[in-house]
């Protein structure tokens, strides 16, 4: 055997399914099995299943400008004041990066409003990032979304879409799992507090050109006897904590009961039907704390949850071992419980903001991040060892935002996932490497 | 049924080429497709691989012995005085001292790791492969893969035009 193209097609694609995402397309053109190979449906089940990667997100205002455009300065137009935004993804492990990451794309606005840039979260290999704008005038005070930019990084793919509603948030999204094309999901209802969100209405639209909105009915019934507090209520996280997980087709989110029980909100993307709910394990006495608990996906395609303990001082791992329709409290297993104290010079006085992430296959095994104001410390679960790596991109200045998220690439084509909503991007290299790309 | 010191299942392995090879039951478990066998009890004395030569075989089977977990006997000594990060770091250095062969040999082991599943020679054999893939033009990777371009210039390029991203 002196070629690889003597090698079976099912060995042909355990090499191909191991290429970073750019080079599967490129492999496209190399020749007509390739092709043929590459373009089967059972490649992209296979590239689904591939461990995701974590990388950061920075939302960063660079303040206003006056439009350089020359047609309409030889026209004799005043110029307009536009703002401008910059989002730069970037893998987090200095292995995984190579060209063409970091990547920057710029947003350009006529809103002399000072626009607040968030990332709402990567589903399916695409970033979603929320631009909203605070309302001075009304009273009390209102936060309004403008639009959503969704972004591949992959295939530089990108799409505006508008919010469905005044309120209410996009709380996840995913691509069909037959058709590819994006669906974001949308709830609304009251809003609690800071963090929490009683959603009555969910949408999901799938995004193209006229993009409808869909309303999804949520079940209910599966309410225990204890629930009688608040029976029809659920809740969720209203912030960029409601993080939503995606695994064997379904999207998952943690919510509480009405009395304050842990569960975890499930809904169906072939389906589409319906979001139900799964029982999810019992942390400890009390209502559960939505801000100390996280949801993620391990390897081998389990649901799990991390659960910081209220003394900060240690983390239990409950992972679900049978993934079933019915999902009882007793099919969550407590893993382990990892220790905080050896990870950072004990500060458990303040109370620092912890986001979670897992990652699986980066390195030697699994790793969980851990997401402080300044640093990010790794735990690998194989070796039980802490690293702290102190590469939180950018500079953190006001306005800015930050966030770490489990990308796990995509190589749909542009109008597969968006439909006639694709949006042209112009593309710039910077001197120090950076693929930047403009959108109007 | 060959049984050999206390407790240590032996388990006889068969190239189609006629040799035969005698490894630890775990040592042989470390193949995913081997340990299925197993478990259906359809391996009862010895195990015929087919399409895998002994050359290869024999070279499969070291990578197994070295990557077998060490919490068995043999390797509980070792493991008690070694840390776990200077064993990966020993196993790091004697893979890449495993995977220095010629091409030929490198693909036959790609095929027999898929084969038999062992997932981790899969990720050794492939590296190679796939980093000159990622870094390489279109031309560079069709003469490494030997593989002739069979597109007439127009298909080509549109597939060139759907893709653009990826040739940017």
């Amino acid at each position: 055997m002196h070629a690889l193209s003597d090698l079976s097609d099912d060995v042909l694609m355990e090499i191909v399914v191991r290429l970073p995402a750019h080079s599967i397309a490129r492999c496209r053109a190399v020749c007509r099995a390739w092709r043929s190979a590459i373009s089967h449906a059972s490649f992209d089940t296979a590239l689904a299943r591939r461990p995701a990667a974590v990388a950061t997100v920075t939302a960063d205002r660079l303040g206003f400008e006056f439009r350089t455009d020359y047609t309409y300065a030889l026209e004799g137009t005043t110029p307009t004041l536009v703002s401008r935004t910059r989002v730069v993804f970037d893998f987090f492990l200095r292995w995984r990066r190579r060209p063409p990451c970091p990547q920057e794309v710029r947003l350009i606005s006529d809103s002399l409003s000072s626009i607040v840039t968030t990332v709402r979260g990567s589903w399916d290999g695409v970033l979603c990032i929320e631009r909203g704008v605070w309302k001075w005038k009304t009273r009390p005070l209102r936060y309004h979304v403008e639009q959503y930019l969704l972004w591949n990084p992959v295939t530089k793919a990108c799409a505006t879409v508008s919010p469905p509603a005044d309120r209410g948030k996009i709380i996840g999204g995913y691509a069909h799992p037959t058709t590819g094309a994006f669906h974001l999901v949308h709830g609304s209802g009251e809003v609690v507090n800071d963090h929490l969100m009683a959603p009555t209405t969910f949408l999901i639209g799938r995004v193209g050109d006229d993009m409808a909105w869909r309303e999804i009915p949520l079940e209910l019934e599966e309410a225990s006897p204890t629930d009688d507090a608040q029976p029809s209520k659920i809740f969720i996280s209203s912030n960029r904590n409601a993080r939503c997980v995606g695994l064997r087709g379904n999207l998952h989110w943690l919510a509480l009961s009405g009395s304050g029980t842990l569960r975890i909100l499930a809904f169906d993307t072939s389906s589409q039907d319906r979001f139900r709910q799964i029982e999810a394990p019992e942390l400890g006495r009390g209502p559960a704390d939505l801000t100390k608990v996280r949801l993620g996906a391990r390897s081998g395609g389990k649901l799990c949850i991390f659960s910081v303990a209220p003394s900060m001082s240690s983390m239990d791992v409950w992972v679900l071992d049978g993934y079933c329709a019915t999902v009882r409290r007793s099919s969550w297993r407590r893993k382990e419980r990892i220790s905080f104290v050896s990870c950072w010079t004990f500060n458990a006085a303040t109370e620092v903001e912890v986001e979670v992430e897992v990652v699986e296959g980066v390195g030697e095994g699994e790793e969980i991040f851990l997401h402080f104001e300044t640093w990010i410390d790794v735990y690998n679960i194989q070796c039980k060892t802490w690293r702290r790596d102190m590469e939180v991109p950018g500079l953190i200045t006001l306005g800015s935002h930050e966030s770490l998220v489990m990308h796990r690439e995509s190589a749909l084509q542009h109008e597969v996932s968006f439909g006639d909503a694709s949006r042209a991007v112009s593309r710039t290299v910077d001197s120090d490497g950076t693929h930047r790309y403009n959108v109007a | 049924m060959a049984t050999r010191e206390a407790g240590k299942k032996m388990i006889m392995l068969k190239s189609p080429d006629g040799m035969e090879f005698e490894v630890e039951e775990a040592v042989a478990m470390e193949s995913q497709t081997i340990r299925k066998m197993i478990e259906d009890d359809c391996a009862d004395t010895a195990i015929l691989i087919p399409n895998i030569n002994s050359k290869i075989l024999s070279r499969v089977i070291e990578y197994c012995n070295k990557h077998v977990p060490t919490t068995g006997a043999t390797g509980a000594a070792a493991s008690d005085t070694v840390a776990p990060a200077a064993l990966a770091e020993d196993l790091k250095i004697w893979d890449a001292e495993f995977i220095k062969v010629n091409r030929a040999t490198r693909f036959d082991l790609i095929q027999a790791a898929s084969y038999l599943n062992i997932k981790g020679l899969l990720d050794l054999t492939s590296q190679t492969t796939i980093d000159t893939i990622s870094d390489n033009s279109l031309e560079e990777i069709r003469s490494f893969l030997s593989t002739k371009n069979d597109y007439l210039p127009e298909e080509e390029q549109t597939i060139r035009r759907e893709n653009q991203w990826a040739f940017q």
